[in-house]
């Protein structure tokens, strides 16, 4: 009894010792500065770092998050992610759908389709950019705004313009995450369903969908999280204008922390969107736990 | 709380002489600037130049390639000071700034034991801008201001005469009116959303931006542009908008050269934009890429039917500061490189490298510079301007610490107009934006 004893707490020791690098490297670079920021909100910062800050304590935070400025960087955020994240996920699944056939030259489209993936958000900005300049831009001509003041200049399609970007960098990511969920699934069931006389659109609806879900549910939570993070299109393309209409919260961050030197409004920021990260991330799990399934359920 | 540059005087008078009784020399020095192209080639020889003259002080540039760059290099380097620069040239904008940070050494302090330097060669209007409370913190390095840029060709072709670009708001707007009624030109004028047009007009209309005198005599608390000029400057804009006289161009990345590629593409033949971009534009027309066009440069109008009492513009460009380092050499160290780079001589090498307009009066005399502006004469317009400003508080420009917030506020009530909103809301919006902003700052200082 006792020699089972000491080699658990045995085991335990060293399974401690094993993962005491990463917890080191984790405190020193994610747990540490994440206080340090909390810290931060509690000061008014000064101008320069050299000059004292003055305590404030919980008042920033209220004010900070009590602002309508706040607010209206959430609303802006959260239309900003429910525009860019479920179109990316169903344009990636429908081509990773219609490219899941053995066709020759399939491998063609393919790669097409996933090359997005491959461009960094700077080159996508820029391309788009320049495909949305009012004087020269071919989108420009396509949506019939050219001239005048252009697209990423209009209060109401900037930030469309902007999940447009983002949306056809996240098509390359969706789509080859779901042609490999798509290439794992398992035929036998399909080949039943085809039997028994379901149609495709059934067997998509019913059979597939399902067997996706935990990649679906995947896609979500990186896209959620990566939406609510996106700065470099933004900075880009509108930097956060036509008057705050694209200025999403880690915008807002920025511009506080390096344009105002602001660096205590921009902390109260940073842990704002920490917490209402980590709860979307907990009600996406709550949620969509139960409608998850896996195969081997 | 504006710390008083008599009393800092009073406690430690300029070390000047230091780098000369130096005994490890030359003294090294180092210079931040944002120079890039060909003004960091002159600033360059300028340097070589100073360094081959003397052997008290050698400097070092340290290129931050722009002054947004600078700015956080020099925010940061706050927290280790060791890591300063000894001089940096720093936007003229972000002056309260750098005085918060309690950083620099007034070129005052010098210029009171430096007996054999004066000021009275230096332009007046490029000087004030520098003066703060009383105190000239910094001298004026690279000076540029709003000009008006016009085609010729396409002004005779409306029937406006070439040689007399609109002085005034209204003349601007009837002339861009002829442009587009006699089919010159889909629009007369591309106007550019950006504050600082603003910001000039209520200069050129002898008014203050802030209060404070501009925040000169004491920190800013509020702004004073919501009133009778500041809503005829808007009214004009939105006026030149809605009657479809002028379009909007973009101020962000490489769209802020939209209005000066309307000139060479016909689609707007006048535009505002800095004096600072002459030569680059001279360069790209000289090409031979639009041949359509025959530039012509003018002054800022005046915001009202004729020019306003004590109106004038105001300067862009950057200063030069002496940053406080331990070393008293250093100090002294830079403050003669200040001084050689502001003489008449290499204030004339300055402004024919780089279109910049020379801050000494007596600069116009010197050979290189009076051919260089011979060949082109539009290279005078700007320092025309700039020499017949009158000093007072609306010409010498707005300071603030809060001045990128500032500017954002007044680009936000300009986009606001511009995408519709009624011109007198947008003005409200604008400066209640700009009193937040200034308490916000003068909370934290």
């Amino acid at each position: 009894m006792q020699r089972r004893f000491g080699r658990r707490v045995h085991e335990a020791a060293l399974g401690y010792l094993l993962i005491l690098p990463a917890i080191g490297a984790f405190g020193l670079f994610v747990f540490y500065p994440l206080v340090r920021t909390a810290y931060l909100g509690f000061y008014l910062a000064p101008p320069t770092p050299n000059l004292p800050s003055h305590y404030v304590g919980f008042h920033q935070y209220a004010s900070v998050i009590g602002s309508s400025e706040f607010a209206d960087d959430l609303g802006h955020t959260a239309f900003f992610v429910l525009l860019s994240v479920p179109l990316g996920i169903v344009i990636g699944l429908a081509l990773a759908n219609l490219a899941h056939t053995k066709v020759p030259g399939i491998r063609l489209f393919r790669t097409i389709y996933s090359s997005t993936v491959a461009t960094s958000t700077a080159v996508a900005s820029v391309i788009f950019f320049t495909l949305l300049n009012p004087q020269i831009g071919l989108l420009s001509y396509v949506f019939g705004k050219e001239g005048g003041n252009g697209i990423l200049n209009n209060p109401h399609w900037a930030l469309p313009a902007v999940a447009l970007v983002t949306i056809w960098q996240n098509i390359g990511f969706t789509f080859i995450l779901m042609s490999a969920a798509l290439q794992s699934l398992p035929q036998e069931v399909l080949e039943a369903s085809k039997v028994d006389g379901a149609s495709a659109f059934v067997r998509f609806r019913q059979i597939t969908l399902p067997l996706l879900s935990p990649i679906l549910f995947f896609a979500g939570i990186i896209g959620v999280i990566s939406g609510f993070q996106a700065f470099g299109q933004i900075d880009l393309l509108t930097q956060g204008g036509p008057n705050h209409a694209s200025l999403v919260l880690i915008y807002d961050l920025y511009q506080q922390a390096f344009q105002y030197n602001n660096p205590g409004f921009a902390a109260v920021l940073s842990i704002a969107l920490f917490v209402i990260l980590l709860l979307l991330t907990f009600v996406q799990f709550w949620f969509f736990q139960r409608r998850v399934s896996y195969a081997n359920d | 709380m504006l710390l008083p540059d008599t009393a800092v005087a009073a406690r430690s008078k300029f070390p000047l002489g230091a780098a000369a009784k130096s005994s490890s020399k030359p003294v090294n020095i180092t210079m931040w600037h944002a120079m890039t192209n060909a003004n960091l080639t002159t600033l360059q020889g300028l340097t070589n130049a100073f360094n081959a003259s003397q052997s008290n002080v050698k400097v070092n540039l340290v290129g931050q390639n722009s002054y947004t760059d600078t700015l956080t290099a020099y925010t940061t380097a706050l927290s280790d000071p060791s890591k300063l620069p000894d001089l940096v040239q720093w936007e003229t904008e972000l002056i309260q700034l750098l005085i918060d940070s309690q950083s620099i050494v007034s070129v005052a302090s010098a210029m009171a034991v430096d007996h054999a330097f004066s000021t009275k060669d230096f332009v007046p209007s490029m000087l004030n801008f520098f003066k703060v409370n009383g105190t000239q913190w910094a001298l004026p390095f690279n000076i540029s201001c709003q000009v008006v840029y016009y085609n010729e060709t396409a002004f005779t072709k409306a029937g406006l005469d070439p040689s007399n670009p609109p002085t005034t708001l209204p003349k601007m707007h009837a002339a861009a009116a002829k442009i587009v009624q006699t089919g010159t030109a889909k629009y007369g004028m591309s106007l550019k959303l950006d504050n600082t047009d603003f910001e000039q007009w209520m200069a050129l209309g002898g008014k203050d931006l802030i209060n404070k005198n501009n925040g000169r005599t004491g920190r800013a608390t509020a702004v004073s542009f919501d009133n009778a000029l500041g809503r005829s400057i808007f009214g004009w804009w939105a006026n030149m908008l809605k009657n479809n006289v002028a379009q909007s161009t973009s101020n962000s990345g490489s769209a802020t050269y939209d209005n000066l590629l309307a000139i060479g593409s016909g689609i707007a033949p006048m535009t505002i934009d800095t004096s600072a971009a002459l030569g680059t534009i001279l360069q790209v027309l000289g090409s031979g890429q639009y041949a359509n066009v025959k530039l012509g440069v003018g002054p800022m109008p005046w915001p009202g039917s004729k020019p306003s009492a004590g109106g004038g513009v105001f300067v862009g460009g950057a200063g030069l500061y002496i940053v406080k380092k331990p070393s008293q050499a250093s100090q002294d160290a830079a403050w003669q490189f200040i001084k050689f780079l502001t003489e008449p001589a290499s204030q004339a090498t300055w402004s024919v490298g780089t279109g910049y307009v020379p801050v000494r009066k007596s600069a116009v005399t010197v050979p290189s510079l009076v051919q260089a502006w011979t060949a082109v004469p539009e290279y005078k317009v700007a320092y025309h301007q700039l020499l017949t400003s009158p000093p007072n508080a609306a010409t010498a420009g707005a300071v603030t610490g809060a001045a990128n917030e500032l500017d954002t506020a007044i680009l936000d009530g300009l986009t606001a107009m511009a995408n519709g909103t009624p011109y007198a809301q947008a003005l409200s919006q604008a400066a209640s934006a700009g009193n937040a902003a200034l308490s916000s700052y003068n909370e934290r200082v």
